[in-house]
Parts: structure tokens; C-alpha cells; sequence
């Protein structure tokens, strides 16, 4: 099966998943977990803020989906493992896509830092280093950890080293979303990830 | 006729596909006749270039191959979204592994931050079964492959064979003359466009063979006579056109070595690939569908003119509708649109297409309403660009107008665009460019140069 036909495939499939009831509390709940924290990757590595995601959205004509900082607010809060979630309406479909678009758009613009952040991660792993001393992953990690704690919910904590483990996960992944076929490989997935998961 | 090499070279990879056509026509069948060939070569800076190690095989070996990278890419990403991963720090291990069998290509985790690529049946010159691959060189090798996957696709769409013949016999003389226009209007265009110009001097031949005989097809390709039969006649076409044919640039502009990577592969970012609908990289078939008819509209128009002129009484020539440039635009738009619409029935669509649609049909809209704006704007770019010929994606730049028409900046988007800025031809120093812009019109351009030749103009709300 050719990417193209499975990604069809699997978009015609999180549209019946998107339209199911089971979906509303089950596989969409995690999409919107995924994405969030991808997205939060995204920010700590390459130091941006909302301003350069609407600004990306702007750029991609996704104005009337994520216009301004409180659409953009209320769209990341539909994760809800955030702790300001709650009384959000759900992530639609049309909602996630932008995000994985956004995402993939940011991505591949700064594609050569998370080049650089990755190979500097290959090195100090292959020398059994820390890979917070080097200052760019290390700065990486500090804002990744700090987002983290301030966004998502205690309740969802998790320890120290898994999350350092998922921070460096994120960004080899980050890698793969800025290349060309990017948004496919975030849109499978999230897909497969929420359909295993729930 | 030697055999043409695609290379592919992100910093740590080179892939070389080399396309091999049948010698023998196919009669019967409107395929293309081609095998491939290809040579994977990992230039790993760390290994001394003796100890590289290489994998050769054809078309099936790499569509093997990239199965299973593919497969195995999307087992690591899904594995950073389960619970399991997140909450204990365990190695991250693919639930299912990729092993379909032994002779099969496959990959395994080694560690945190590299993989192990199993060449299983393919050949290759290294002692040892497999080859470790850091993440980085596993992503080089992902975007290589992607880019092949684009060009072979972008190659295959090119080749209007079958559709040229359902066409032909329908179309009668009217629509010969104006195929043998575009394929003369072709010829002169640079290397890149060769493709192009020969299959559609080769439709034409098999359209006149074919109104004695419908059945009959096909001559055997031959280049070269036919370029010389065909640019003769060119010669005696109005001076107006051959006045604005700009020096060739290559003699001036070295090309740069073949092993160079081209950083092209890279930089150019989803969006423009997206909305740009023609890159050989996407290559989508509706997009390109709409790409290929506003590239090929202006030299249409021309035709029509002189046919027009000809033969000024003709109401029953329902051939004349070979559409002037304003339809032809009117037609790309409306496919643009059907992308679009495609997208909002929400049947099985690709989130490409999804995307597409959303980049492209404001765009789209605009365009429509202000085609004198972008009909000038083509017309000038259809003149001024000649493709480098070592250019092989599109490039992309923003246009800030001037209220008097001039270009006041030019915003190079993706690093291909800013290398080959200087040899695009893009008035940058204030000169004339178009006409006073009116205050309903967008001062704000997006110029889309493809290595085909082709043009695209849209305007943007800033």
C-alpha cells in the first residue's frame, strides 16, 4: 500500500472516528494530548511563542480555525491533561489537522536547528554524555521541562527521567514532521498512537 | 540514447536512480517502457570513503527498501504517544517488528538514538549484514527517498501519452496545429523541460500518422531531426516574441558539481509545496493538473491568435475554444477550487488534500477576481525565466509591489529560492515591471518558478 493510499486510508478512517461517539471520549481526547505536547516541543526547542503559531496559521490561511491568542488558548486547552482544560468544546477534526499543519510548517522552518539539536544528541548519547551540558539541548530541556509543569496537570506528572526521555523523543521526532511528507507521518501517528492507546 | 540519472543527495546520502528505457517501443501498451536502477551510497563523514558502504538493486529492491523505512519511521513516532513510553523510561522497541521474512530489508532499534538497517536480499558491498544509522542519516535517507518517490511520480505525470490519444483524433487539425505550436514553444525551453517537449512532439507525430490509420500508433522517438524540423518554422514567427528572449544564463553561471548536495531537497518549506501544486517533490496529480494548464496557457493564447487570424470566419471551429489565457487561468483556478470542494464533501481526502484546500482556495478566489494583474505578471516571468538546468525544485519568492508597479522587495521563501535569486531575472532595483497597481489590487505577489519552465502567479492578502 502506497503512503498516499494509506494516508486516505487512515484520513477516512479518523473521519468515521471523528463522527463515532466513541471518539468524543476516547481516541480524540488523546490527539489533542499528542498534539499539545508536540507542539510544546516545538516551543522549547525553537523558542517561540504564540505569536509565531498564529503567525504560521496566518501564513498557512488557517486565520478563521486559529485567528488570535485566545482561539489558540482555547484550542491547546482541549488537551485535557492541560490544567486549565475543562469546559472547552472537543478538538474537531478540521481543528487537529490545522494543528499537525501548523506544527509541520514551524518544523520545517526551523529545520536546521532540530538537525543541529539532533546530531548534538546523537553524539553525546554515542559518548555516554549528559545531554543537558550542551547548551542548546540543554536549554531545550530546561524549557521543556518547565512548559510542561506549568501546562499540564500534576495529576498527569510523570518522573523526572521520563520526561527528559520524552523531551529528547519529541525532538528526533520533530525532525522527521519538518520533512517534506512531515504532516503525513504526525497525521498517521497521532492516529495509530490514540487508536492503540484507548 | 544514454541512460538519464536521477540524484538525490541530502548531506548523507546519495541516491542514484538510473532510468533505463526499453529500446523496444511498447505497441500495445501506453506505459512507459523504463526500468531503474539504483545505487544507495551512505556518505558517512565519520568512515573513511573506502569503508562506505553502498546497496545497488531496481525498482523493486526500492520499493522494498522503502517499505520498510517507512514502516519502521512510523512505529518510532507512534511509540512517543504510548502511555507505556511516557511513563516508564523503557527503551523504545517496536510492538511489532518489521521482519516480514529473511530476504526482506528491514530495521531494528539500536539504543536511544540510532537504528539498524537489515539489507536482507539487496546487494551491497559491505562484509557486514547491515548498517547502524544515526537518526539524522535515517532522516537523510527518509527525504531522499521521498524526493525519488516525487520525481518518479512527477516523470510519470509528465506523459500525457494516453490522454494525448483519446484527444487527437477529437481534436483534428485545429487541435494539431496547436499541439505542434506548444511543442515548438517547448523546444526552445532549457533542459529541464526536454521531457516534456519530446513526448509532446512525439503525441503530435502519432496524431498525424494516426488520421489515416487510428489504430496505428507511434513512431520511435528521434530527438534530434525533429528539434531542427521544428525550430525552423519558429524562425517566422512575429519578431515580438524573439525580442524579449533574455541571454541564455548558462554560460554565465557555472553548475555546480553533481555530488554537492542540493539544498534545494530541504529548505523549501510544506506550504509552498503545498500550495504550489507543481513541485516535483508533491507532485499531486490535481495540483499538477492545474500547474501544467497555467504554465502551458500563455503559449496557448498564441496559438489561438495566429489560428484566429488565419481563418477569421469560422463560428462552427469548435476548436477555437482552445481557450485564451484568461480561461485557461479561469481553468487552473476552477481546478484549484475542486480540490477544495473535493476536501469539504469530506469523502476519503488525503490531509494533503485537506491542506491543499486550505492554503490554496482564498488564493485561488482572489485570483480569479483580479486576472489582469496576474495575467501581467505571468506574461513577464513566461519571458524572463529560464531554468537553470541543475535546478530541480520550484522556487518561491513573495513579491512586495510598489504602487507604481515596480517591485519595491523580493522575499526568497526556502534557501533554494535565495541561491538562484540572481538568475531568476526578478527586477529587484526598482525598474518597470508592471502597470500602476489600481487600489483593489493586492500589492502583494507569490511567484512560483518551476524547473519546467512553468510559472505561477498568485496573490496573497497581507
Amino acid at each position: 500500500m502506497s503512503i498516499n493510499t494509506k494516508t486516505e486510508y487512515k484520513y477516512s478512517q479518523w473521519q468515521e472516528l471523528a463522527n463515532s461517539k466513541a471518539t468524543e471520549d476516547g481516541e480524540l481526547e488523546n490527539i489533542k494530548c499528542h498534539l499539545d505536547l508536540v507542539l510544546l516541543a516545538l516551543e522549547a526547542i525553537a523558542n517561540i511563542g504564540s505569536e509565531a503559531i498564529i503567525q504560521a496559521a496566518q501564513d498557512l490561511h488557517l486565520e478563521s480555525m486559529i485567528g488570535d491568542r485566545l482561539t489558540l488558548w482555547r484550542l491547546r486547552s482541549s488537551n485535557p491533561k492541560r490544567k486549565t482544560s475543562g469546559g472547552r468544546k472537543k478538538l474537531d477534526v478540521e481543528e487537529a489537522l490545522s494543528l499537525v499543519l501548523i506544527i509541520c510548517y514551524l518544523a520545517n522552518q526551523h529545520q536546521e536547528l532540530l538537525r543541529r539539536g539532533v546530531s548534538l544528541l546523537e553524539q553525546v548519547t554515542e559518548q555516554n554524555e549528559s545531554p543537558h551540558q550542551t547548551a542548546l539541548l540543554g536549554n531545550y530541556l530546561d524549557r521543556f521541562i518547565n512548559y510542561y509543569q506549568e501546562r499540564i496537570n500534576p495529576a498527569h506528572d510523570i518522573s523526572p527521567e521520563s520526561l527528559a526521555h520524552l523531551a529528547w523523543k519529541l525532538l528526533s521526532d520533530l525532525l522527521f514532521y519538518s520533512g517534506q511528507n512531515g504532516h503525513r507521518l504526525l497525521w498517521v501517528a497521532i492516529f495509530d498512537a490514540a487508536q492503540i492507546k484507548s | 540514447m544514454p541512460p538519464k540519472i536521477h540524484r538525490f543527495t541530502p548531506p548523507t546520502c546519495t541516491l542514484e536512480v538510473t532510468e533505463q528505457k526499453s529500446p523496444l517501443p511498447h505497441q500495445q501498451s501506453a506505459e512507459p517502457a523504463k526500468q531503474f536502477q539504483f545505487e544507495l551510497r551512505f556518505d558517512d563523514p565519520r568512515q573513511a570513503t573506502t569503508k562506505q558502504i553502498s546497496i545497488q538493486g531496481d525498482q523493486q529492491d526500492l520499493l522494498q527498501l522503502q517499505i520498510a523505512i517507512n514502516h519502521y519511521i512510523q512505529i518510532q513516532l507512534q511509540s512517543s504517544f504510548q502511555a507505556k513510553n511516557l511513563a516508564e523510561n523503557i527503551q523504545i522497541t517496536p510492538p511489532l517488528t518489521t521482519r516480514f521474512g529473511e530476504q526482506i530489508p528491514y530495521l531494528t532499534p539500536q539504543g536511544f538514538m540510532h537504528h539498524e538497517l537489515f539489507f536482507g536480499s539487496l546487494t551491497h558491498d559491505s562484509d557486514r549484514s547491515s548498517i547502524r544509522l544515526g537518526t539524522v542519516q535515517l532522516f537523510d535517507l527518509v527525504a531522499a527517498l521521498e524526493a525519488y518517490q516525487a520525481k518518479i511520480q512527477a516523470l510519470s505525470e509528465v506523459k500525457p501519452s494516453r490522454s494525448w490519444r483519446e484527444i487527437i483524433p477529437l481534436g483534428g487539425g485545429i487541435a494539431a496545429i496547436a499541439i505542434l505550436a506548444i511543442a515548438m514553444v517547448t523546444v526552445f525551453k532549457p533542459q529541464p523541460q526536454q521531457n516534456i517537449a519530446t513526448d509532446t512532439s512525439q503525441s503530435q507525430s502519432q496524431s498525424q500518422s494516426k488520421i489515416p490509420e487510428l489504430n496505428e500508433i507511434t513512431p520511435p522517438p528521434a530527438p534530434d531531426p525533429r528539434q531542427q524540423a521544428v525550430s525552423t518554422p519558429k524562425l517566422t514567427e512575429p519578431l515580438t516574441s524573439a525580442k524579449r528572449l533574455p541571454p541564455p544564463p548558462a554560460v554565465e553561471t557555472p553548475k555546480p558539481k553533481p555530488d554537492i548536495p542540493d539544498p534545494a531537497d530541504y529548505e523549501l518549506s510544506d506550504v509552498a509545496r503545498q500550495s504550489g501544486f507543481d513541485t516535483p517533490a508533491k507532485a499531486k496529480i490535481s495540483s499538477n493538473l492545474g500547474a501544467k494548464s497555467a504554465s502551458r496557457s500563455p503559449q496557448t493564447a498564441k496559438t489561438e491568435t495566429t489560428i484566429s487570424a488565419n481563418k477569421p470566419t469560422s463560428p462552427n471551429a469548435p476548436q477555437a475554444e482552445i481557450t485564451s489565457r484568461n480561461q485557461a487561468q479561469e481553468k487552473a483556478d476552477v481546478e484549484i477550487k475542486a480540490i477544495g470542494e473535493t476536501g469539504e464533501t469530506k469523502d476519503l481526502v488525503a490531509p494533503s488534500a485537506i491542506a491543499d484546500r486550505s492554503l490554496v482556495k482564498p488564493t485561488a478566489r482572489i485570483a480569479a477576481k483580479q486576472p489582469s494583474q496576474i495575467e501581467a505578471v505571468t506574461a513577464y516571468f513566461e519571458d524572463k525565466w529560464q531554468p537553470p538546468g541543475d535546478l530541480t525544485q520550484s522556487l518561491e519568492y513573495r513579491l512586495l509591489l510598489d504602487r507604481n508597479g515596480s517591485i519595491k522587495r523580493v522575499v526568497p521563501l526556502g534557501k533554494a529560492a535565495q541561491l538562484y535569486l540572481s538568475q531568476t531575472n526578478i527586477p529587484v532595483s526598482g525598474e518597470p515591471f508592471i502597470a500602476p497597481l489600481t487600489p483593489s489590487q493586492s500589492s502583494t505577489i507569490r511567484l512560483l518558478l518551476n524547473p519546467n519552465g512553468g510559472v505561477q502567479v498568485f496573490t496573497e492578502l497581507k
